[in-house]
């Protein structure tokens, strides 16, 4: 079954787009499909106090194309993938920027400095892992590396869905 | 009068039975060797040592024809890119293919040899090349039909030339780097045919056309399988080494680190609703 759903390179280019979306929600592993979807899971609640349900739903719903040709595109030598990593990092982002906007009071300088520290060390996990480095990785198989590409691009998805809602409200709000 | 009318019938006979000498007899040659191109001006067997052939799924594979001898009447550039379009789609489809690039024969030089084939394959980024090799033999007869030739309109509607075209295509791949041969296939044709003397040359050079097509339709099937039985020896054979490329197969994975990282999200986005 994981077979038919995963990022397959040669499947998505003969037409099996369905692959597209799939490919996030199949794992390697329990060990790997339990801390991806624990963090996603994490992230989404946070994020979606921010935006709301439906615009989280809706990110994901693009962001997952996103990264997908994202990685037809960069990663020619990958050849499959399975995760939901790349998703994970897009609604950390989505997150980590709905409670910069939301900190409040005395505590505004902590938050955002911590929320600073996460992006930073986002950013050294992610260079950390294109140079090859797995930093505490879910249970691989051996034949199996991390996908660093897939983490990058869904910060990139992450920073265009918050630029496009934070455009929108602004959109909204001189409209009304 | 009736001298002149007789001289003139004379001449008249012997122009026409001038016509059927106007094509090539022999026929037509077409040839391209791998032989030629790999080991040019060779006298001595070249020193093999044994190497293991390291192959890194995906692989990247250029596909070319061999160059053409010179003296012989060449496949052209389009009808070449044509064919080698061909192959190439046939064999896109398998995923430890990584890419497939179509050389042009400009990049191919005669008597080339493995120093042309290796700057080719650095200049296209490809670790394993398939060189088709080609040889086309035309062989044209007049039947006993072409009596009719003298009839003048017999030259244009009676089939009095026949051609019998024979193709061979060969597909060998080699590793680049090993210089080592790791599979091949032949496709082979035959089109017969005839023509009337006047429009020879284009049914002629259709065929030749046609034979191409029909070796190249023999030859996909035959390297799939000869693909096929290579993926099953290489599995046993000591002599190669197969290493999937990093990332060949690559997963979203976070890790415990990622984990306490979105701990301590969380906590912020307590801290904040708390004050909110």
């Amino acid at each position: 079954m994981a077979a038919w759903l995963e990022f397959d390179r040669h499947a998505i280019l003969a037409g099996q787009v369905w692959r597209l979306w799939t490919g996030h929600l199949v794992h390697y592993s329990a060990h790997h499909a339990l801390i991806d979807l624990a963090t996603a899971l994490a992230a989404a609640l946070i994020a979606a106090q921010s935006f709301g349900a439906r615009r989280v739903l809706c990110a994901l719903a693009l962001g997952a194309p996103f990264i997908s040709i994202g990685l037809l595109l960069i990663a020619a030598d990958c050849a499959h993938y399975r995760g939901a990593s790349g998703l994970a990092v897009l609604l950390a982002e989505m997150a980590g920027a709905g409670l910069w906007q939301q900190a409040r009071g005395n505590h505004v300088a902590m938050v955002r400095a911590v929320l600073v520290l996460l992006a930073v060390a986002l950013a050294v996990k992610i260079a950390a892992e294109a140079r090859g480095f797995s930093l505490g990785a879910s249970d691989l198989p051996p034949d199996v590396m991390v996908g660093w590409q897939a983490h990058l691009l869904g910060a990139v998805a992450g920073m265009a869905a918050v630029a496009l809602l934070r455009t929108r409200g602004r959109c909204v709000r001189r409209t009304m | 009068m009736r001298l002149i009318q007789s001289i003139i019938v004379l001449i008249a006979a012997i122009a026409l039975a001038g016509c059927a000498s106007w094509h090539n007899p022999r026929g037509a040659t077409q040839s391209a060797s791998l032989v030629d191109y790999l080991y040019p001006d060779a006298k001595q067997p070249p020193a093999m040592a044994p190497t293991v052939v390291k192959l890194r799924p995906p692989v990247r594979v250029g596909i070319a024809f061999a160059p053409g001898k010179t003296g012989t009447d060449n496949l052209s550039e389009a009808q070449r890119l044509r064919l080698l379009e061909r192959v190439k789609a046939s064999f896109s489809q398998h995923e430890y293919i990584g890419k497939i690039e179509v050389i042009p024969s400009q990049y191919m030089r005669a008597k080339g040899g493995f120093a042309n084939l290796e700057q080719v394959a650095r200049m296209f980024d490809v670790e394993v090349v398939a060189l088709l090799s080609y040889d086309q033999v035309q062989f044209n007869d007049a039947n006993a039909l072409s009596v009719l030739y003298w009839t003048i309109i017999g030259a244009y509607v009676i089939n009095g030339e026949q051609y019998d075209v024979q193709t061979m295509v060969d597909a060998a791949v080699f590793d680049v780097q090993s210089r080592k041969l790791l599979f091949r296939a032949p496709g082979t044709s035959q089109v017969k045919g005839s023509a009337p003397l006047a429009g020879f040359g284009d049914k002629a050079r259709a065929a030749r056309v046609d034979g191409y097509d029909k070796a190249v339709d023999q030859l996909i099937p035959q390297l799939q399988a000869q693909l096929d039985g290579f993926r099953e020896r290489v599995k046993n054979d000591a002599g190669y080494q197969v290493e999937n490329k990093a990332g060949y197969k690559s997963a979203g994975a976070l890790g415990w680190v990622s984990l306490a990282l979105i701990a301590l999200l969380a906590g912020m986005a307590f801290v904040v609703r708390r004050r909110a």
